[in-house]
């Protein structure tokens, strides 16, 4: 099976070391980028990774833009976005815009392998009370009355 | 703090099967964690949800005359603060789907043993969601396809013809297609970043769009003819 290609696209430095030392170690895995910017990311969405570790702060300065802008570009990319604590509301609304799943940086060393494996199998890495959240959310849009966001 | 025995003792569950073996299966995995009670068809399920109104309904989407979403539905008008976990011999995604955004808050194989069933009950007693994972990724396809169907529905008709735009204008929204930063942008055209935002406002209300994401979607979806 040939292996698994990750994109990084972190303004965290930090972060983005760790996820690329953690996904080094795994099998059948290959990081074959790191960027810092979502210029960078978009521009480079033409090598067609398979997932995307995005930062979330760099989706939400985008306006949202990032993830489909990238899968304009790329659509068999899926994003895993890197959050920082309590970003609820900014998760809720990039799962919206296409995310596939997120991780809190203490969840990287013991969970970043197995999400990217998960995500790339067609599912998602989602708790499950954003589950609840993301599930109400749909059924406010199905009843057409979720105002559209404000300029 | 309340310890898991005090949460518990209130936990009123309500099992409605006509399979008497199934209920008995329900029963004994809950029994320790809640008080149970028993329905084998709609009218006595109707009444108890009324009389009980329990905490949790474990409904088998077989039970007679239920007539599946819309009698789900019923239900649960019946008493809107149960919260309602669907159990069905044969799961599909799309029915899982559909149960969930009607309200649902559990969809499940009603053949679940025993440890998981409880475990089912006490997410979703907790205010959280019991679902297969492929019933959450398609979930997450419907929310993606609905927010973007809802983004255009803002402008129906805007029809922007990039013409109206000065060449600056033009560039400007070729950077933002590329993802690029309001801060990017200015240091590309050496101008400053309230130079960009104004620019950025003058082409949203030009161009009909709303924000930098329906503009960035705009020039790389809808008009791939487009060149600054």
């Amino acid at each position: 099976m040939p292996s698994i290609t990750v994109m990084i696209a972190d303004r965290e430095r930090r972060r983005a070391t760790t996820c690329a030392e953690v996904l080094r170690r795994a099998r059948g895995i290959r990081v074959i980028g790191t960027v810092a910017t979502v210029r960078e990311a978009v521009a480079r969405a033409e090598q067609q990774p398979d997932i995307l570790l995005l930062d979330l702060n760099m989706m939400a300065d985008s306006d949202l833009a990032a993830v489909p802008l990238v899968r304009a570009r790329s659509p068999r990319t899926h994003v895993i976005l890197l959050t920082g604590r309590a970003a609820e509301a900014e998760i809720l609304e990039a799962i919206s815009h296409g995310a596939r799943g997120y991780l809190g940086a203490v969840m990287l060393r013991r969970f970043l392998t197995k999400a990217v494996r998960a995500v790339r199998g067609g599912e998602t890495w989602v708790s499950r009370s954003m589950v609840a959240k993301l599930i109400d959310r749909l059924a406010d849009l199905s009843a057409g009355s979720l105002q559209p966001r404000a300029v | 703090m309340v310890s898991d025995q005090d949460s518990s003792s209130s936990l009123k569950v309500l099992a409605a099967s006509a399979v008497a073996l199934r209920r008995m299966q329900w029963l004994q995995a809950l029994e320790r964690i809640a008080t149970v009670h028993e329905v084998g068809d709609r009218q006595t399920l109707e009444h108890k949800m009324v009389a009980l109104k329990p905490t949790i309904l474990l409904l088998d989407l077989a039970l007679p005359e239920l007539r599946g979403r819309g009698g789900f539905a019923e239900i649960q008008t019946l008493s809107p603060s149960t919260k309602i976990i669907l159990l069905t011999k044969s799961p599909t995604d799309n029915e899982g789907t559909a149960m969930l955004e009607a309200g649902a808050r559990g969809y499940c194989s009603a053949d679940m043993d025993a440890v998981l069933l409880t475990k089912a009950v006490k997410m979703v007693q907790k205010g959280e969601v019991w679902v297969g994972r492929k019933v959450i990724s398609h979930l997450l396809d419907i929310l993606v396809a609905l927010t973007e169907q809802q983004r255009n529905r803002v402008l129906p008709n805007a029809d922007p013809s990039f013409d109206v735009l000065t060449p600056r204008e033009k560039e400007i929204v070729q950077q933002i297609g590329g993802g690029s930063s309001n801060k990017e942008i200015a240091n590309q055209l050496n101008v400053s970043e309230k130079t960009v935002k104004a620019h950025l406002t003058s082409i949203f209300r030009k161009l009909g769009v709303s924000d930098r994401l329906h503009l960035a979607l705009y020039v790389n979806g809808h008009r791939p003819s487009f060149r600054a």
